[in-house]
């Protein structure tokens, strides 16, 4: 099996890490993009990412947030790419959806967000995070964070009560 | 009233109820290991180069010592030291085939031993990011006191102002400079002629505000009319049937017309790849009888569709095998246009803006320098298009790359 040597010095296989972390990953995921699938191939590219980066991690007790900030940031980038998709081809795909595995307002309204309120929203509440530690995901400032959450909170209880 | 926090923290919980551990693949396995291995020789080359005293670079440049003094390159000024900030107000006006627009401000690095943003390597929060989907990137950082490789050096334009493109390890980088300060712009995993052509396209951002969206703003077509007006004069002019190629049951008539208008293929042949409601994307072979399971000669994807109901338009064409302009990167800033595009080894190129019924044409020549720049003779103020013809050594078109454009100020790659 092929490990690597942690900054504490703890061999852990890749295996012994995606197990550990890619629940979380994988939900995270799920609960930005409503979409189970799309959520597998975000956890599994987001592993690629930084496990393909071990050399360079300073902090490996940090590890969870380095992982779930990728998986963050591909959500961003997956979400771009589908609008781009959507500006060449105005007329051949169909149109922003929103979270389709759930018939579910809350889950609905939440898909409808701005991605970074969004995400603020599922960190502190779905993921029960601390305001410090969303926003060391989100790479943005405690202050910042809580202004996303109030936003996002006032944005989706629009949303679902619309 | 509900209590919107605590459905997202049961939502949460529902959620992880549902979670179980998902399988590793073989070929996450294989992915991760091929970039541990990536990963660990750039290392010991690094550190090989450091030990030697040496500049090295390890798809970012490392520099040997942060006071060294930048050999002052001609035409460009030295570096400025501090002031020199995150190159915010650049934009891309030409993205390569695959790439993803992702400039983005950093934070200055405050706080962030990890890069945070996937694709960067750096040791700071990147100032900006552009990253390929396959893995590969390119950086933009603010001036540092960084030398620039020796060696290999091409001597390029961005900005308007000289700038050069070298070879660094596993990569390539372009320095220039804006306002007296210079940046780096640093590739990884993408090839040398794709970062050239990307460092020529950048422009700085538009302060414009944009005009009152125009009626009919949404209207997206290149051809035969590229406004919703002129598509609706258009449409209700000549025979409705099937001897009209436009309200045709079929939208194969409107690409072969295209065609034979157009491109000059008069011996077309179309093949409908895919069908939607509202038109098909059609590989339209210049042959007839190119019939085979894989077009031999030229051949592009048209897109078809209803831009004015029951009437058929192009909405884009593209090279083979894409299904949407790609490889093309167009800015629009008031008059002045930049397109950039993947010649595919064209002699020539007839690159076409339109806005309305107002076109202006420009000629490439192979070995011309990307992007084409110019101005138009009118103001961009209604939907408009873009429409490249490849040509080969003896003019004939062998590929187009065409979409639409909106009103006013524009830039996507």
């Amino acid at each position: 099996m092929e490990t690597t040597i942690t900054a504490t010095g703890r061999r852990a296989s890749f295996e012994e890490l995606y197990a550990t972390h890619a629940p979380d990953a994988r939900r995270i995921a799920y609960l930005l993009t409503g979409d189970r699938d799309k959520a597998e191939d975000l956890t599994q590219e987001a592993f690629i990412r930084v496990l393909g980066r071990f050399g360079e991690l300073r902090k490996f007790d940090a590890f969870r947030t380095y992982l779930m900030r990728t998986v963050v940031n591909l959500t961003k980038d997956h979400f771009r790419r589908r609008s781009l998709e959507r500006h060449h081809a105005p007329t051949q795909l169909p149109a922003p959806t929103t979270m389709p595995d759930r018939d579910d307002d809350l889950f609905d309204g939440l898909g409808r967000l701005p991605e970074r309120q969004r995400a603020a929203l599922v960190l502190r509440y779905c993921e029960d995070l601390s305001a410090h530690q969303t926003a060391e995901i989100l790479q943005t400032t405690e202050k910042a964070v809580k202004s996303l959450v109030t936003r996002g909170l006032a944005a989706l209880r629009e949303e679902i009560e619309r | 009233m509900r209590d919107i926090e605590k459905e997202l923290r049961d939502l949460g919980g529902r959620v992880r109820d549902e979670d179980a551990v998902p399988l590793l693949s073989h070929d996450v396995l294989r992915r991760i290991r091929l970039r541990r291995i990536g990963t660990v020789a750039m290392s010991l080359l690094a550190v090989a180069g450091l030990a030697f005293g040496g500049t090295y670079a390890a798809g970012v440049l490392i520099a040997t010592d942060p006071n060294t003094a930048v050999p002052a390159e001609e035409g460009l000024p030295t570096d400025k030291g501090p002031r020199c900030g995150p190159p915010v107000d650049f934009r891309p006006t030409y993205l390569p085939e695959g790439w993803l627009e992702d400039l983005q401000v950093g934070d200055g690095g405050g706080g962030a031993d990890w890069p945070g943003i996937v694709g960067h390597y750096g040791n700071d929060a990147p100032p900006g990011t552009i990253e390929k989907a396959d893995g590969g990137f390119a950086d933009l950082i603010a001036a540092r006191k960084r030398p620039f490789p020796q060696g290999n050096k091409e001597k390029i334009r961005v900005l308007d102002k000289p700038a050069s493109l070298a070879d660094i390890h596993e990569g390539y980088s372009v320095q220039f400079s804006r306002h007296g300060c210079r940046y780096f712009l640093l590739a990884y995993g993408i090839v040398r002629e794709e970062l050239g052509r990307f460092a020529q396209g950048l422009r700085a951002r538009s302060t414009r505000v944009p005009a009152e969206p125009a009626e009919d703003e949404n209207f997206a077509a290149i051809w035969p009319e590229d406004t919703a007006d002129a598509a609706r004069q258009g449409c209700s002019r000549g025979p409705r049937g099937a001897n009209d190629w436009r309200h045709h049951s079929s939208t194969v008539p409107t690409a072969v017309e295209f065609g034979r208008r157009v491109l000059d293929w008069d011996d077309a042949l179309a093949i409908v790849r895919r069908r939607r409601p509202d038109g098909s994307t059609i590989e339209l072979r210049k042959s007839a009888s190119d019939t085979g399971g894989e077009a031999t000669g030229p051949a592009i994807i048209v897109n078809t569709h209803e831009a004015i109901d029951g009437c058929w338009s192009v909405g884009s064409v593209s090279r083979l095998p894409d299904r949407r302009p790609t490889g093309v990167g167009v800015g629009v800033t008031g008059r002045s246009v930049d397109i950039a595009f993947d010649p595919l080894g064209a002699e020539s190129a007839s690159v076409e803006i339109g806005y309305g019924g107002r076109v202006s044409t420009h000629t490439w020549q192979a070995g011309d320098g990307q992007p084409v720049h110019f101005e138009l003779e009118f103001e961009p103020d209604t939907t408009g298009h873009f429409l490249i013809l490849m040509r080969d050594a003896t003019g004939a078109v062998f590929s187009a790359a065409g979409g639409p454009l909106p009103a006013g100020d524009f830039s996507a790659g």
